[in-house]
């Protein structure tokens, strides 16, 4: 089985390209003849330092394993999921409730790992969240789909590094909530000042 | 233990740092080892369980610095062929060399230091990444997060997700393309700033 190449036409960009064959080394798929010919060429490309593909897989796996073991991977967390990150005490984190008639800025402490922004939220009956981040121009500058929550908690949680809030404070953003559930797909908050 | 030959690419004759290794320069071996590391654990985890990537890459580097220092590789332009034969050979003969092994981390070895200092240069920013994981659907993170961090093999990430071990290996492709043009542009929210001014 020899599927390394298959895929390769979705990039644009030319990662792809690497990225795409890299993983299937490392996964194990590819027949022999496909693994020792891509090893030779990744060993002299590293060591020529020419293989920016792989150092990225280094790092991106690495710091993943480590945003996982801090508890801070996932951005969207439940009630339980919150209580959870606490008792772990790894990280700093602070708790922001925060209040979508009187929107204030989150107060973050020095030291603070962790900025956890409790969103009040009905979302009884939803099967879908997502939510979309505009500049105060109007422009779309980020999409979050599939956020994790429980219906029951009445509320989301927003996980966050400290040094991404004090960031996203600084910056005039509004962030619309979406629901999708029986009765289709509709905004269910618009946060401003958050 | 002699690695195989191999028809790796060559590197230009001259390549300084190289060179400067071969000559004994420790600081050159150094930045030798930490570009071959990510390729050594890319061909470890490749073959070995998880847990053994990192002895096995530890192992093949302080092999190479070893064969440096002896001598033993004559031409810059054979320093990654080598390498390779020391992974492969290592692969195939690791159970009967520990005793030796031991000996030559001793001796040679990078240190645990070493190789968190080389690892710490790789690192992504950790808000960086936030900003990008949190762009992906709920199936991509998983799928990326299984991998990277549970070490879970595709079928046991197929099953939970329900799909095919195919639409695994295309859907993880894609999310890391899409981390890594994430990760190459500014964070979503310091848009803002520069539109506005």
């Amino acid at each position: 089985m020899n599927r390394a190449h298959e895929d390769q036409d979705f990039d644009a960009t030319g990662h792809g390209d690497e990225n795409g064959p890299l993983d299937d080394y490392v996964r194990g798929l590819g027949d022999e003849t496909f693994a020792q010919a891509y090893e030779e060429d990744l060993f002299s490309r590293a060591l020529a330092g020419t293989a920016p593909h792989l150092t990225f897989r280094a790092g991106l796996g690495a710091t993943l394993r480590q945003m996982a073991s801090r508890g801070t991977l996932d951005v969207w967390l439940t009630t339980a999921q919150v209580e959870q990150l606490q008792a772990a005490g790894q990280v700093r984190a602070v708790i922001f409730n925060f209040d979508p008639e009187h929107p204030v800025e989150p107060d973050i402490p020095p030291g603070t790992e962790l900025l956890i922004t409790r969103i009040p939220l009905d979302v009884k009956g939803a099967r879908l969240l997502e939510a979309d981040v505009f500049s105060s121009d109007g422009r779309l500058l980020k999409h979050m789909p599939d956020i994790n929550f429980n219906p029951e908690d009445g509320a989301v949680y927003a996980c966050c590094e400290a040094e991404l809030a004090r960031l996203a404070g600084t910056q005039p953003t509004l962030v619309r909530v979406w629901v999708t559930d029986d009765a289709g797909r509709r905004v269910v908050a618009e946060l401003g000042g958050f | 233990m002699q690695p195989q030959s191999s028809a790796a690419t060559p590197l230009s004759d001259g390549d300084p740092t190289v060179l400067r290794a071969m000559a004994g320069d420790r600081r050159a071996e150094q930045e030798l080892c930490m570009r071959l590391l990510p390729a050594v654990r890319a061909f470890a985890a490749r073959r070995l369980r998880s847990v053994s990537v990192e002895d096995f890459a530890h192992d093949a580097l302080t092999l190479f610095v070893e064969a440096l220092r002896a001598g033993r590789i004559e031409h810059s332009s054979a320093a990654a062929g080598f390498a390779l034969g020391i992974c492969r050979n290592l692969a195939r003969e690791r159970a009967r060399n520990d005793e030796r092994r031991r000996d030559l981390t001793e001796r040679f070895g990078p240190t645990a230091a070493d190789l968190l200092a080389w690892d710490s240069e790789i690192l992504v920013r950790r808000e960086h990444l936030e900003d990008c994981y949190s762009q992906l659907t709920s199936k991509a993170r998983h799928v990326i997060r299984a991998t990277f961090c549970e070490d879970a093999v595709d079928h046991d990430i197929a099953c939970a997700l329900s799909i095919t071990e195919a639409n695994v290996r295309i859907i993880r492709h894609r999310s890391l393309l899409a981390l890594r043009t994430c990760l190459d542009k500014p964070i979503s929210w310091t848009q803002v700033e520069r539109s506005s001014s």
